[in-house]
């Protein structure tokens, strides 16, 4: 189901890709990662594909535009650009939610948005656990907004699928955290890993 | 020769991978793995951008082989073109000239 689901997601993100890149190569791309899933497990083939997706992606649509030959790094600078993207997203979110939240810190949610940024930011230096703590309180958090909006729906009466839709808008709010999380992690993963196997 | 530059670890290693024999995508990327000794794990977004390059430099050429492979699907594999041996060749070549300088300096200095 998750193999499945991520697959189908892979050839989602294939899109990104420059149109004339994706018709010479698409295919085998697909045909590879399924190789890696069934040879490495979904979400390990999937975590390696998603750190790498930004430089790649924009590699390509430079090469595609430009005729830049640029494809030719090595994974530490893809993990190293990824993190840094990663970095700049995750403060700027982290920025753009606290200006619209910072004089309504008693309410427990936006304290909670207040904590995850802050961990973010020890992402910066920690990532691994960073990125884990992210994830932990980001479901954590969300699972409390969905609950909460469910109960005041149910409170007020409200019809069952427009509490579910308070439920669909609730796992929204968390995928930018999400994302951010498992991209902490991921680098942190890879970036050790490297360091292991050069000695 | 198109490069007087040195070629990057992805590069070098795709080509190595190919020098003995024509070889698939999946195959290229575990070869690479395994003669960096884990150090260079490529994704198939890297993977595949730098076959494209490679293509249209004219280092490797691709070949339909007739049959599929054990899943059925059809596997386009790459090669070495004359071009893309003698860019290898002439890398190992610096490597080797590198290495000899570095070697004879520290063992000038006794280490």
């Amino acid at each position: 189901m998750i193999a499945q689901t991520l697959t189908r997601l892979y050839a989602c993100l294939l899109r990104l890709y420059p149109r004339r890149f994706r018709e010479r190569f698409g295919d085998e791309m697909q045909a590879v990662f399924a190789d890696l899933v069934r040879d490495s497990g979904s979400v390990r083939a999937f975590g390696k594909e998603l750190v790498d997706l930004p430089r790649s992606v924009i590699q390509a649509h430079l090469q595609e535009r430009a005729g830049m030959k640029l494809f030719d790094y090595t994974e530490e600078q893809g993990i190293h650009f990824t993190r840094w993207l990663t970095r700049i997203a995750s403060l700027l979110t982290s920025l753009t939610v606290m200006a619209f939240v910072y004089d309504e810190l008693d309410n427990a949610t936006n304290f909670m948005l207040l904590v995850i940024s802050l961990v973010m930011l020890a992402a910066w230096r920690w990532e691994i656990e960073g990125g884990k703590a992210t994830l932990l309180l980001t479901a954590v958090t969300g699972i409390g907004v969905m609950a909460a909006t469910y109960v005041a729906f149910a409170d007020e009466g409200v019809s069952i699928p427009l509490r579910l839709l308070g439920f669909l808008v609730g796992s929204v709010f968390m995928i930018p955290w999400l994302v951010f999380g498992w991209l902490f992690y991921q680098v942190g993963r890879r970036s050790a890993r490297l360091g292991e196997a050069a000695g | 020769m198109p490069t007087d530059q040195p070629l990057t670890e992805s590069t070098f290693f795709i080509l190595l991978s190919l020098a003995p024999a024509p070889r698939h995508g999946y195959a290229i990327l575990k070869d690479v793995e395994a003669l960096s000794a884990g150090r260079v794990t490529l994704s198939t977004g890297t993977l595949y951008g730098a076959l494209g390059r490679l293509l249209d430099q004219g280092w490797i050429a691709r070949v339909d082989p007739d049959t599929p492979d054990d899943s059925g699907r059809p596997r386009k594999e790459y090669t070495l073109t004359g071009q893309g041996r003698r860019i290898l060749a002439a890398e190992l070549d610096r490597l080797e000239t590198v290495v000899a300088a570095a070697r004879q300096r520290l063992a000038e200095e006794g280490l």
